[in-house]
């Protein structure tokens, strides 16, 4: 009788989900474009000149507001650009900095790369206005890194060459925009003021090692803390 | 595990049955309430509309309302709405030129299949100079009845809303001020308010009921009209030769413009292609062409919208015509068409603007340099990175690419946005005609299109009319989204002096949201007589609820 009762609820349950779910699709779908220009690939060199050597499942969000899905992409980090596998015409295109917002390298998995334009003053030679960087916190308190390479010219004659990847860390607040380093010395330099209660929120929460996801943790802490937030220092 | 399963289960069916009843409308079925903000209107005033809708299934894509004013046979104007605050509003006006008589207002959207869901209100117009040829033959054949709009005033529905003044009697250009309370309504397409003017003497129409008169509308049975959820442009291509479809070609869309946009779709194995122009507003001329030139082909465009009404068998009856109010109405709509200020648009969606090869890296403006009488001569004199020859069977182009020094020889050429692929024909564009000659000598992708450089040249007056229309193309108007507008009577004018005529005092289709009760202030017009306020909201079960307030303005 239990058991009857158990798959009678199954059933009415599936029943009324469906419901919902009827209906064929007959609609046609539109075809998100992306703009880009033809990639020439680069020769001579040695190491790899995107941030992972395989084309990676990206989401390219447009600035009409639209979302270009599936999208076999690469971050070059030689030029700071988002390359893309153009299937219909067999050829790689580098994406249009102006016609992107934003994308997601690996989207909807625990892996996914956030990447946005920088919208800001110019920090040294390392951060442009309009540079691609990747999220680590976004909030009041916006934490990225841009992904780059040196390029190490060859000494010897038929050496290639070399690429030499590197992260640059900074950390957005309001219209200051500093350089960083993925050490707490560096959050007291933004906040010379407010090193005490800094240094009580790392004890209390237990981060005291600073790494990526623990200064994301401090980073969301000093946002909701008012008079912290208001100590930010303007020197870059 | 099974004593867990014993209360999960129950929980989980007691949520998806509250999810189901919310609706409670059957499944599969829908609900649309469309209002207007009066019942007689005079040929060259607007048509202020609502129309909600309720399903008893999920209906978020349903985000597209074509609207439409037909006549016999004839679509006399017509509007396409986008969907805001799980309703559509906006306007119609009815042409000048338009006869008296009974036409139909019809909203419509596609249900998740692309049926089409219709909704329908009889509309009385009189013209205001006097032609009342459609209703005089109308009136002659048996098969038509009489009906009388102007004496249809709204009633109580429902027992949600309730819409109350401390007086019933107003002085006119004074204030009315309205109390509205909502007893236990959730209406997810909000509650509109509405004053308008009655006959002093209404009441239930003796000549029919209006309920049952949209369904005595009759239409032609047809092949099924598909209505799509996004505003599409569908067609056909076709050999011109044997008519066979052509499969896998790409159709451009391109509408004449300072900042080039393509939008594109390729055809299927019937031929049948879809193009999406969900970015586009207002009227657009157009140019529909296929890529391919090496044939003839012909592109026929799809209607995908709903056929006119074959016969709307009523006419508005000789004493409607004679009558006071209607009399009134006309003098009424004259004045206010010279003294009240046009409606103004509140909504204008600023799209991307940027052309879809990108930003140019080289610009020419032959107003810098001196007359050249064709384009043969521009290319040859100002344009550095582009070159036009001279060949046996005609001419050709070449975009130099300085950073690959190399040429292309199959570069897009655009005029005004819209590819050409005549050559020959740039050569009525001079100097003065030419505002600016953007190159692109670089190769680049939209989306599957392969661009090999690109030549964009840029009128003065930016309509495509000097270049001769590209082999395979058509030009055809396409009715895009509507811009919202408000209706300019609800403003309150302080000015005594300033001839204030209104019928209509207030039409809001939306009142801002509120939890028990709200006020609201109505500024009368001089016009004395009868008036009706009017709350009106569609609930979740998708029955009416309405509430009306009569008063007088003497």
């Amino acid at each position: 009788m239990r058991k009857s009762i158990i798959s009678l609820l199954f059933v009415l349950f599936s029943v009324t989900i469906s419901a919902f779910a009827v209906g064929g699709d007959e609609i046609p779908k539109e075809d998100v474009q992306l703009m880009g220009k033809i990639y020439r690939f680069p020769t001579g060199l040695e190491g790899c000149p995107y941030l992972s050597i395989d084309w990676q499942q990206t989401s390219v969000y447009l600035e009409n507001g639209k979302v270009a899905t599936d999208i076999k992409g690469r971050f070059d980090i030689l030029n700071n650009d988002l390359i893309f596998y153009n299937e219909s015409l067999k050829r790689v295109f580098v994406a249009e900095k102006d016609f992107v917002n934003s994308f997601v390298l690996y989207p909807g998995t625990p892996d996914s790369l956030f990447f946005f334009k920088y919208q800001g003053e110019d920090v040294g030679y390392r951060l442009k206005n309009n540079d691609f960087v990747h999220a680590l916190y976004r909030g009041k308190i916006n934490f990225f890194v841009k992904h780059l390479a040196d390029v190490v010219r060859a000494s010897n004659v038929g050496a290639k060459d070399e690429i030499f990847p590197k992260n640059f860390y900074f950390v957005q607040i309001g219209d200051n925009t500093y350089s960083f380093k993925p050490r707490y010395k560096y959050v007291y330099q933004i906040f010379p003021k407010k090193r005490k209660e800094i240094r009580k929120l790392i004890s209390e929460n237990k981060i005291r090692k600073a790494t990526e996801n623990n200064l994301k943790v401090l980073f969301s802490l000093i946002e909701k803390n008012e008079s912290i937030m208001g100590a930010a220092s303007r020197s870059k | 595990m099974r004593k867990n399963l014993r209360y999960i289960l129950p929980i989980l069916f007691v949520f998806a049955a509250t999810t189901a009843v919310k609706a409670k409308i059957a499944p599969n079925t829908s609900v649309q309430q469309l209002q207007i903000q009066k019942s007689v209107f005079v040929s060259g005033e607007k048509v202020w509309l609502k129309n909600s809708l309720v399903s008893g299934q999920y209906n978020g894509h349903q985000n597209i309302l074509f609207v439409d004013l037909c006549g016999e046979g004839s679509v006399i104007t017509s509007r396409i709405l986008l969907r805001q605050n799980n309703h559509w509003q906006g306007e119609l006006t009815i042409p000048d030129s338009l006869e008296t008589g009974i036409y139909l207002l019809r909203a419509y959207t596609g249900n998740y299949n692309g049926k089409p869901e219709v909704t329908s209100r009889l509309i009385t117009v009189i013209n205001r100079f006097g032609n009342n040829n459609t209703n005089e033959t109308r009136k002659l054949n048996r098969n038509y009845l009489p009906i009388d709009q102007s004496v249809i005033v709204p009633v109580n529905e429902g027992g949600s809303l309730k819409i109350y003044a401390d007086q019933a009697k107003f002085a006119p250009k004074s204030k009315a001020k309205f109390w509205i309370e909502n007893e236990d309504g959730d209406y997810s397409s909000g509650i509109s308010f509405s004053v308008y003017k009655i006959p002093d003497v209404a009441g239930n129409s003796a000549t029919l009921n209006l309920n049952d008169a949209e369904s005595k509308v009759v239409y032609a049975s047809g092949a099924d009209e598909k209505i799509y959820n996004s505003l599409t442009l569908s067609g056909r291509v076709v050999t011109k030769d044997s008519l066979l479809p052509v499969e896998n070609e790409t159709v451009l869309f391109s509408v004449p413009d300072s900042i080039p946009q393509i939008i594109y779709s390729k055809t299927d194995s019937k031929g049948e292609f879809h193009i999406h122009l969900d970015e586009c507003y207002g009227l657009k001329d157009a140019i529909i062409q296929t890529i391919s030139k090496d044939r003839d082909l012909q592109i026929t465009l799809f209607q995908n919208l709903l056929n006119p009404p074959v016969q709307i068998p009523f006419y508005i009856p000789e004493a409607t015509e004679q009558s006071e109010f209607v009399k009134l109405a006309v003098q009424r709509a004259v004045l206010q068409k010279v003294y009240q200020p046009e409606s103004k648009e509140t909504e204008h969606k600023e799209s991307f603007k940027y052309p879809f090869y990108g930003k140019a890296s080289n610009v020419v403006i032959p107003d810098r340099f001196f007359d050249l009488d064709n384009f043969e001569e521009i290319s040859k004199e100002i344009l550095p990175l582009s070159s036009i020859r001279k060949e046996k069977d005609g001419y050709s182009m070449r975009i130099f690419d300085p950073d690959k020094s190399g040429f292309y020889d199959n570069p897009w050429i655009l005029v005004d946005g819209i590819p050409v692929y005549d050559i020959k024909s740039l050569n009525v564009l001079n100097s003065r005609k030419i505002k600016r000659i953007e190159t692109q000598p670089e190769i680049r992708c939209y989306g599957d299109l392969y661009l090999e450089g690109i030549l964009s040249i840029i009128t003065y007056n930016n309509k495509f009319d000097e270049v001769k229309m590209p082999q395979n193309s058509i030009r055809t108007s396409v009715e895009t989204f509507s811009y919202s507008s408000e209706y300019i009577g609800n403003e309150f004018v302080a000015d005594q002096s300033v001839a204030d005529f209104r019928d209509v005092l207030y039409w809001k289709p939306e009142l801002e949201p509120f939890t028990r009760a709200t006020q609201a202030e109505v500024l009368c017009s001089y016009e004395r007589g009868s008036y009706v306020a009017v709350v009106q909201a569609i609930d979740s079960d998708g029955k009416t609820q309405r509430s009306v307030f009569k008063f007088t303005v003497e």
